[in-house]
C-alpha cells in the first residue's frame, strides 16, 4: 500500500549537516500495523513526516497505491493518509470547541453535507466512546485519554485509509493507556485501517503491531515480523533495546534475549 | 538513634481555587530509613509530585494549606522557614528532576553551576570546586570532565546532562535524595545506566532516595519499598517482591496488569466497571 | 453566566487595584457618552464667551473653575474625555488589524514574507513613536484631529505585529497547526481561524494598556498644537493653553492634566488585571 523507495533526508542546522535518513526501504501492506521503532534521533519521526507531507525528502520516493506522494499533494491524497500525535497536551486547539475542532475535515474534504455536520461528529465521537455532549465543550476540561480520542476522532473524520500514530499513547497513563490502545484495535478492524505506529516502546510494539523496523540514526537496523524479531533479534542494537525495557514480571525477563 | 531517617504523618494538602478546595493530598503516611530506596508511585495527578515539594519546602503560596508532619532527622520541617530550608536544600536533601536539560541554567556553564552547589556546602575557592567536580565527573565514567564542565547545558546530550545533574546532586553528600521522574525524558537505553548511576552513587553515600515515578519497570529495576499512591491517598506499601508478586490492593493489580507485557500477545484489557480505588482502605504487606 | 461570579473575574480581581482601573474606566466611558447630559454647561464646548465669568478659580457653580473667556473646564474636561477616547478607538482600529495582519503573515508563513515583514516593521519600530508621528503631520498639510489619528497610527501598528509574530511564531509549532495543515487545511484558516483565536487574550490586554498609552501621545501632540483646533475641547490643548499662565490661574492646566493621568492610569490597571486575567505577557 505504501512503498519508501531509498528515502533520503538531511537537515542543515547551524551550517552543520545532521543526517536524519539514509537510504530507507520498506514496504507497507494493506491491513498492516506497521510499527517504527527508534530511540530519539533515530529518524523515525522525520520518516513519517515525509509520509505525512510535512517535509520534502532529498532523495527517493514514497509511492501510495502507486502514485507518488510529494509535499504539496491534492486534497484527495491528504484525506487518505491521517495521524494522531503524541502529546495530547498540544493536538487541540484549546480556544477551538470540541465541535469545531471534528467538524474541520469534515468542512474541507466535504465529506457530508452542510446541514449534517453535526449528526457526522456524533457519530465520530461515538466511534471513540465519548458522548455528543462533548461537541460543546474546550480542550482544557478533557483529560489526556478524552484528548487523544478527540484526535482520533479527528483523524477519522475524513475516512482516511492509512493512520499515523506517533507515540499516541507515551503521555498517558498505563491504565489509560491500555484504554486507548484497544480502541485503536477496534477501529482498525472497524474501518480496514492500516496503521503506522511510531514509538519507542517495545513492550506496546510487541502486542499491537504485526511488523517492525528498528531505526537507529537514521538507518534501518532491522525489520521484519514482530514475533521473529522479538524471538530472534539479529541486530545488536535491536538486543541492547529489547534488553533495556523496563519489566514488571520475572516471565518477560525470561523472554530478553 | 533509631534509623528512621523521614518520616511523614497524616500529610495533608490543599489548593484553595476559584472552583474550591482541592484536596490534593489525603493523610499520607511514609517512612524512610537512612540509605534505603524507596519509590512513590502513581499516575498523574495522584499528589505524587506535590509530596516532593512539600518536603523542600517548595509550596509557600497564599492558596496552598498544608497539615500533618514531616519529620527529617528528628527535625519538624513543615513550617520550616526559608532560611531554614535553604540550608537543607543541596546539602541534606536534593533532587533530581525529569528533563536534565531544563533543571540545569542554559545561560550558565556547568562550572558555574557547580561552584554554586559546591558553595552550599561551605566555603570554597572555584579552583577546588572546578577540581572537585571533574573528581566526581570522572567517577560516573564522564571521561573528559574539564570539556564538559566548560560547557553549556544544550551542548550535552540528555543522558550526559543527566549524568551532570546526578553527580550535581550528590557533590555535597545529601542524606536523601529526591529523584522526580529521573529517566522518564531520556531513552530506555540511557535510562538504564542513570538508574544504575544513582544506585552506585547512593550506595557509596548511604544516601536514602524516594522515587517519584509512573513507570512501574523503573520502580522494579530500582526501589526496595514501594508506595502505590492514587488520587492523594497511598493505597498500598511493602517491599519490591510482596507488591510485585502478590498486589493486595485492586488498583495495584490494575496498574500491573495494565502495562503490556513483553511476553504477551495482546493489549491487556481494564475492567471498565472497576470500583473507586480511593474507597478501598489502604493494604500493607507484613513487614 | 455572571461575569462577575466567574473565573475570569476572579482572576481578574484578585488584585484589587484592576477594580479600582476597571471603575475609573468604566466612569469616564460613561461620562464621556454622556457629556451633553451631565455636564452642568454644554453649551460652554463650542465658541461661547462670558467674560463677566473668565477665570474663575473652582467654585460650587464652576467646580474646576473657568477659562479666560469664561467657559466651564469641568464641562470641557468631559467632553475632552470624547475626543481621547475617540483618538485612542480609532488609532488601535486602524493599527491593530494591520499589526495583527502583518504579524500573522510573517509568522506563519515565514522565509521571505517574514524577512521583508519583519524588517520594515523594525525600520518603523527604529523611530520613537511621537517623533515619526510628528514628522507624519508635517508631510501633511495643516494639522487636524484626524490626520493625528493616521500619525499615531502609523507609529503604532509595529507594536502589535512584534507581539503578534512572536506569538504566532510560537504557536506554530503546536500539534493543532500540523494537524490542521495535514488535514490540508488553507494558510488563511490557520492564521485567522487557528493562531488568532490564542493571540486574543494578549491582544486585549494589550489594547486596553495601549488606550491608555494612545491618549497620552495624542495629548502630547495637541500640547504641542498638533491635535483638534479651538474651539473643540482637548485635554491636551488645555493643558497647554494654561500652562502659559502658570501658576497664577492654576487651574487652567491642572484639571485636564490630572484628567490625562487619571484616565492613562486607568487603562493601565485594567491592563494590568487582564494581564494576570488571561495569564498572558505583552
Amino acid at each position: 500500500m505504501i512503498k519508501i523507495q531509498d528515502i533520503s533526508k538531511q537537515f542543515t542546522i547551524k551550517n552543520n549537516i545532521v543526517k536524519a535518513l539514509s537510504n530507507i526501504n520498506l514496504e507497507i501492506l494493506e491491513g498492516d500495523c506497521f510499527a517504527i521503532v527508534g530511540e530519539s534521533g533515530s529518524g523515525k519521526t522525520t520518516l513519517a513526516n515525509i509520509i505525512l507531507g510535512i517535509y520534502q525528502q532529498d532523495e527517493g520516493e514514497v509511492l501510495f497505491e502507486n502514485k507518488t506522494l510529494v509535499k504539496n499533494r491534492s486534497l484527495q491524497l491528504r484525506k487518505l493518509i491521517q495521524f494522531v500525535q503524541q502529546n495530547p497536551m498540544s493536538t487541540l486547539n484549546p480556544k477551538k470547541t470540541i465541535y469545531n475542532t471534528i467538524a474541520l475535515p469534515l468542512k474541507i474534504h466535504k465529506i457530508v453535507e452542510n446541514n449534517k455536520y453535526k449528526t457526522k461528529v456524533e457519530e465520530l465521537l461515538s466511534f471513540v466512546g465519548l458522548e455528543s455532549n462533548f461537541m460543546d465543550r474546550y480542550p482544557d476540561t478533557l483529560s489526556g485519554g478524552q484528548k487523544q480520542r478527540v484526535a482520533i476522532a479527528r483523524a477519522l473524520a475524513t475516512e482516511p485509509k492509512v493512520l499515523i500514530l506517533d507515540e499516541p499513547t507515551s503521555a498517558l497513563d498505563v491504565i489509560v493507556q491500555s484504554k486507548v490502545l484497544n480502541l485503536l484495535l477496534d477501529i482498525k478492524k472497524k474501518f480496514d485501517l492500516t496503521y503506522i505506529f511510531i514509538t519507542h516502546d517495545l513492550s506496546v510494539v510487541k502486542n499491537i503491531a504485526n511488523k517492525v523496523v528498528v531505526m537507529n540514526k537514521g538507518k534501518i537496523e532491522e525489520t521484519g515480523n514482530t514475533i521473529e524479531i522479538f524471538q530472534n533479534p539479529k541486530s545488536e542494537y535491536t538486543k541492547t533495546l529489547i534488553r533495556a525495557i523496563p519489566t514488571v514480571t520475572d516471565e518477560e525477563d525470561a523472554t530478553k534475549p | 538513634m533509631s534509623n528512621k531517617l523521614l518520616s511523614i504523618k497524616n500529610l495533608e494538602l490543599s489548593f484553595k481555587m476559584y472552583e474550591g478546595t482541592l484536596n490534593v493530598l489525603k493523610k499520607i503516611n511514609l517512612d524512610l530509613e537512612k540509605g534505603e530506596k524507596v519509590a512513590l508511585v502513581g499516575e498523574s495527578g495522584s499528589g505524587k509530585s506535590v509530596t516532593t515539594k512539600l518536603i523542600l519546602g517548595l509550596l509557600n503560596q497564599k492558596n496552598v494549606f498544608k497539615n500533618g508532619n514531616i519529620i527529617f532527622k528528628d527535625r519538624e520541617l513543615i513550617n520550616l522557614s526559608q532560611r531554614e530550608f535553604k540550608k537543607i536544600r543541596g546539602n541534606n536533601i536534593s533532587i533530581i528532576f525529569q528533563d536534565p536539560i531544563a533543571a540545569l541554567n542554559p545561560v550558565f556553564k556547568i562550572k558555574e553551576q557547580f561552584f554554586e552547589v559546591n558553595c552550599n556546602g561551605g566555603k570554597i575557592s572555584k579552583k577546588d570546586s572546578f577540581d572537585k567536580a571533574c573528581e566526581a565527573l570522572l567517577k560516573v565514567s564522564i571521561r573528559d570532565p574539564e570539556r564538559v564542565m566548560e560547557s553549556y547545558p544544550f551542548q550535552l546530550s540528555g543522558g550526559m546532562a543527566q549524568r551532570v545533574v546526578i553527580t550535581m546532586a550528590m557533590i555535597n553528600n545529601p542524606d536523601l535524595l529526591l529523584a522526580d521522574e529521573p529517566s522518564t525524558a531520556l531513552d530506555v537505553t540511557v535510562q538504564n545506566q542513570a538508574l544504575d548511576l544513582m544506585d552506585d552513587l547512593t550506595k557509596v553515600t548511604n544516601t536514602a532516595v524516594l522515587l517519584i515515578t509512573h513507570n512501574m519497570g523503573v520502580v522494579r529495576r530500582f526501589a526496595e519499598k514501594v508506595y502505590v499512591i492514587y488520587r492523594g491517598v497511598i493505597v498500598e506499601e511493602g517491599t519490591k517482591s510482596q507488591v510485585f508478586k502478590n498486589p493486595g490492593h485492586p488498583y495495584t493489580e490494575a496498574l500491573l496488569q495494565s502495562i503490556p507485557k513483553l511476553n504477551g500477545n495482546r493489549i491487556p484489557i481494564h475492567n471498565d466497571n472497576a470500583p473507586d480505588y480511593a474507597e478501598i482502605p489502604k493494604f500493607t504487606h507484613p513487614k | 453566566m455572571n461575569f462577575f461570579k466567574s473565573k475570569y473575574f476572579y482572576k481578574f480581581s484578585r488584585n484589587p487595584l484592576s477594580v479600582v482601573g476597571l471603575v475609573i474606566v468604566t466612569t469616564i466611558v460613561i461620562l464621556a457618552i454622556f457629556a451633553p447630559f451631565i455636564t452642568p454647561f454644554p453649551e460652554h464646548v463650542g465658541p461661547f464667551t462670558d467674560f463677566a465669568n473668565k477665570s474663575k478659580p473652582p467654585s460650587s457653580t464652576y467646580i474646576f473653575g473657568t477659562d479666560k473667556i469664561g467657559r466651564d473646564i469641568f464641562t470641557r474636561v468631559i467632553f475632552g474625555y470624547r475626543i481621547s477616547l475617540t483618538l485612542g478607538i480609532v488609532v488601535l482600529a486602524i493599527a491593530v488589524p494591520i499589526g495583527v495582519t502583518m504579524g500573522l503573515c510573517a509568522g506563519y508563513v515565514g522565509r521571505k514574507t517574514e524577512m521583508i515583514l519583519m524588517r520594515i516593521t523594525d525600520v518603523f519600530l527604529a523611530i520613537p513613536a511621537l517623533v515619526l508621528a510628528l514628522s507624519i503631520i508635517g508631510l501633511l498639510d495643516r494639522p487636524n484631529l484626524f490626520y493625528t489619528m493616521i500619525a499615531v497610527s502609523m507609529a503604532w501598528w509595529p507594536w502589535y505585529t512584534r507581539l503578534i509574530y512572536n506569538i504566532t511564531r510560537s504557536v506554530k509549532t503546536e500539534g493543532y497547526i500540523a494537524a490542521a495543515e495535514i488535514m490540508g487545511a488553507s494558510k488563511m484558516h490557520i492564521m485567522f481561524r487557528e493562531i488568532l483565536p490564542n493571540c486574543l487574550p494578549s491582544l486585549l490586554t494589550k489594547i486596553t494598556l495601549d488606550l491608555g498609552f494612545v491618549i497620552l501621545v495624542g495629548s502630547s501632540l495637541s500640547f504641542l498644537g498638533l491635535g483638534a483646533q479651538p474651539p473643540t475641547p482637548d485635554l491636551g490643548t488645555m493643558v497647554a493653553k494654561g500652562a502659559s499662565v502658570l501658576p497664577d490661574t492654576w487651574w487652567f492646566s491642572l484639571f485636564p492634566g490630572f484628567a490625562i493621568l487619571i484616565v492613562v492610569l486607568g487603562f493601565n490597571l485594567v491592563g494590568d488585571g487582564l494581564k494576570d486575567m488571561f495569564d498572558v505577557d505583552v
